[in-house]
């Protein structure tokens, strides 16, 4: 865990969808910091905007408005696309949908190089450590076809097609959790481990909160399209300052006897984006809302452990967002 | 004595390879029991054995026998044609699919296949009787009244996993199989779809068999739970007592790599390896290769015998009373990784 600065900086980030429903606020205000060394998870239900997150910060999904900065941009302000993809790359949730299946494992992880313009003669030994990263014998596995590789095996090869640029930092939208038990733990730990050894950032975005205990350092809760608390993991999660995260937790369940215990669920489902609750927009669903939470929409505010924030009113009830559009926009 | 459901030495083959490799088991009026395993252990095969739904590719054998409440004569499952199946399915055992709610009918109002799936076995009811029935079913699963009239695709996953629920239990069953009932929900859906199962059982005395890879969820809902491992039981027993004293290397091992809210943090060394291919069963034990508790002994197939009171495990060590320090990141083959 190094405190060498962020890698990027994301800055009330909004990102809308139209749909025949009407707008969609899929991210709707986010500002966050990815720092460089560190295991960042973003957790949320569907629905809750996580992917889209990532995707944005990638700008493979345009902002309507805000900033997703990588810091240290060479271009000046702003990085171009290209640069912003050699330093920050990503992997998917479903490794049968993830690679080309008609070509073989040397040309997908060979192909970033390609699109980035490295040198035809460098490509042979950057795929190899690519492979030799990820626990793949290059000599077995560069010539097949994904057909030939099991989920984890194929997993692992979009690791190493992610890691060839040597990126700075890797989001991982669900890495595993499309993977069986025994081979989940096999592909978290290659990623703990680069993670290491590069000193990587990375970010995993995921609904299994257990997964994010185990492996994170700082955690943002998100909930139709706003971080609603972060703060350590262990801060987070043992100590919730928001109901919504503690509901979450509650919510899991433990692989072991008992399991946990009966405990008070949250009832209904996660409204849609295209129809926000007024105030704070988990006021709905919320066993302890009050008076002002119909009609004020909280702002993220220190809440608990040391670096903790929650958007809750309960901490104080005047803590308002500034609004920066008109509501009913 | 004689419970709801005995299987004994269920198999299911295709072209001479065992896919489901010998399973028994035991299911008491009222109880829950969970599988769990992998993909590729055989736990939806035998789930689907159970209901006799086997493609014609695929043989099945032993013998599965049914007990309801309220029949004289127990249904001897092993040994009904289809036409015989026909009477035992939904009315005294039934299936949730896995994706199942991606099952429903696109084109038909969910209340109207649940009149369906009525009618399947009460030609005669009459049409006020099965509304009655309908709007019952509605609230024991917990939707409201009006959402029958809807189509699948105007509900939620969580809505449509009830509706399946509902589905299951038109017809009165005292056996329902879940397979994979909360895999594609939110967490918090999934903790109602099993709050919904538990009242279930409470309310009309079912019996569960739940099928899930998430040990989780099956320490949460079940009695006793059964491990699948290459087409086997490798352990069986109560709930508290395989998840606080596992006799099995690999139920050990799942365990150690589980990573747990509240418990350790960080990474466990994995198991290395993957399932065996059905094609390439090791010698003796199939989990040896994986194993790093392995001996020359592991190369004789270890039988599932009882270890401890109503708990057994197939494992030639058992019982254990404590795991040796081992490196566990070593299997008893190096090879492939998973």
């Amino acid at each position: 865990m190094s405190a060498d600065g962020a890698l990027m900086e994301l800055s009330d980030v909004c990102v809308r969808f139209r749909t025949r429903a009407g707008e969609a606020r899929a991210v709707d205000g986010v500002s966050l910091e990815w720092r460089r060394g560190e295991i960042l998870g973003v957790v949320g239900e569907s629905g809750s905007g996580k992917s889209t997150l990532a995707r944005a910060m990638l700008r493979l999904v345009e902002l309507d408005s805000g900033e997703a900065a990588l810091v240290g941009a060479a271009s000046g302000r702003k990085a171009g696309e290209a640069e912003l993809r050699r330093r920050v790359q990503m992997i998917f949730q479903d490794p049968y949908q993830t690679l080309n299946p008609r070509q073989r494992v040397s040309a997908i992880v060979a192909e970033p190089l390609k699109v980035q313009g490295i040198p035809r003669d460098e490509h042979d030994e950057r795929v190899r450590r690519a492979m030799d990263d990820v626990g793949l014998d290059a000599d077995r596995y560069l010539d097949r076809y994904p057909h030939q590789l099991s989920g984890g095996q194929r997993q692992r090869v979009a690791i190493a097609a992610a890691l060839v640029l040597e990126p700075e930092g890797l989001i991982c939208d669900e890495p595993v959790s499309m993977l069986d038990a025994s081979v989940r733990a096999q592909i978290l730990k290659v990623l703990v481990d680069l993670q290491q050894r590069r000193g990587l950032a990375l970010m995993f975005i995921t609904h299994d909160l257990s997964l994010a205990w185990s492996l994170c350092d700082r955690i943002a809760v998100m909930y139709l399209g706003r971080i609603v608390e972060q703060g350590s993991a262990v801060d987070v999660i043992e100590r919730p300052q928001h109901p919504y995260t503690e509901a979450l937790v509650t919510a899991v369940p433990i692989p072991e006897p008992g399991g946990g215990g009966r405990r008070e669920l949250l009832s209904g489902e996660l409204p849609d984006a295209t129809a926000v609750p007024t105030g704070c927009r988990f006021h709905p669903r919320c066993p302890k809302r009050f008076e002002p939470c119909d009609r004020v929409d909280p702002e993220l505010i220190p809440a608990g452990g040391r670096d903790q924030l929650a958007a809750c009113l309960l901490h104080d009830p005047t803590a308002g967002r500034k609004e920066v559009e008109a509501a009913g926009a | 004595m004689s419970a709801l459901l005995e299987v004994s030495d269920l198999r299911v083959e295709h072209a001479g390879r065992a896919i489901v490799d010998g399973v028994d088991l035991v299911l008491e009026r009222g109880e829950a029991l969970g599988i769990a395993g992998e993909s590729g252990c055989g736990k939806t095969t035998t789930a689907l054995a159970l209901m006799k739904l086997m493609p014609d590719s695929l043989t099945q054998s032993g013998s599965i026998t049914l007990r309801p409440p309220d029949e004289d004569e127990p249904i001897n499952i092993g040994r009904r044609t289809e036409a015989g199946m026909q009477l035992v399915r939904w009315r005294h055992i039934s299936l949730i699919f896995q994706g199942a709610m991606n099952s429903l009918d696109p084109v038909q109002r969910v209340d109207d296949q649940i009149e369906e799936a009525i009618r399947l076995h009460d030609r005669k009811a009459g049409s006020k009787q099965v509304r009655e029935r309908i709007a019952d079913l509605l609230e024991t699963v917990g939707l409201q009244a009006g959402l029958g009239r809807r189509y699948a695709h105007q509900l939620s996953g969580g809505q449509r996993q009830r509706m399946m629920i509902a589905l299951a239990l038109a017809c009165g069953p005292s056996v329902v199989i879940a397979d994979e009932p909360t895999t594609a929900l939110d967490v918090v859906i999934q903790a109602q779809v099993l709050q919904l199962l538990e009242r279930l059982r409470e309310r009309l005395g079912l019996a569960l068999i739940l099928i899930s890879h998430d040990l989780g969820v099956l320490a949460e809902t079940c009695d006793r739970i059964a491990v699948m491992y290459a087409g086997r039981i490798v352990e069986t027993g109560p709930v508290s007592d395989v998840f606080a004293n596992p006799q099995h290397p690999y139920t050990k091992r799942l365990l150690d790599t589980l990573p747990v809210i509240g418990g350790n943090r960080g990474l466990a060394e994995p198991i290395p390896g993957g399932p065996p291919d059905p094609d390439d069963m090791p010698e003796g034990c199939r989990f040896r290769p994986r194993c790093p508790y392995a001996a020359d002994k592991c190369l004789h197939d270890p039988a599932l015998r009882e270890v401890a009171a109503g708990h057994s495990a197939a494992c030639h060590f058992a019982p254990w009373k404590e795991w040796p320090q081992v490196d566990v990141s070593r299997a008893a083959a190096t090879g492939a990784s998973g």
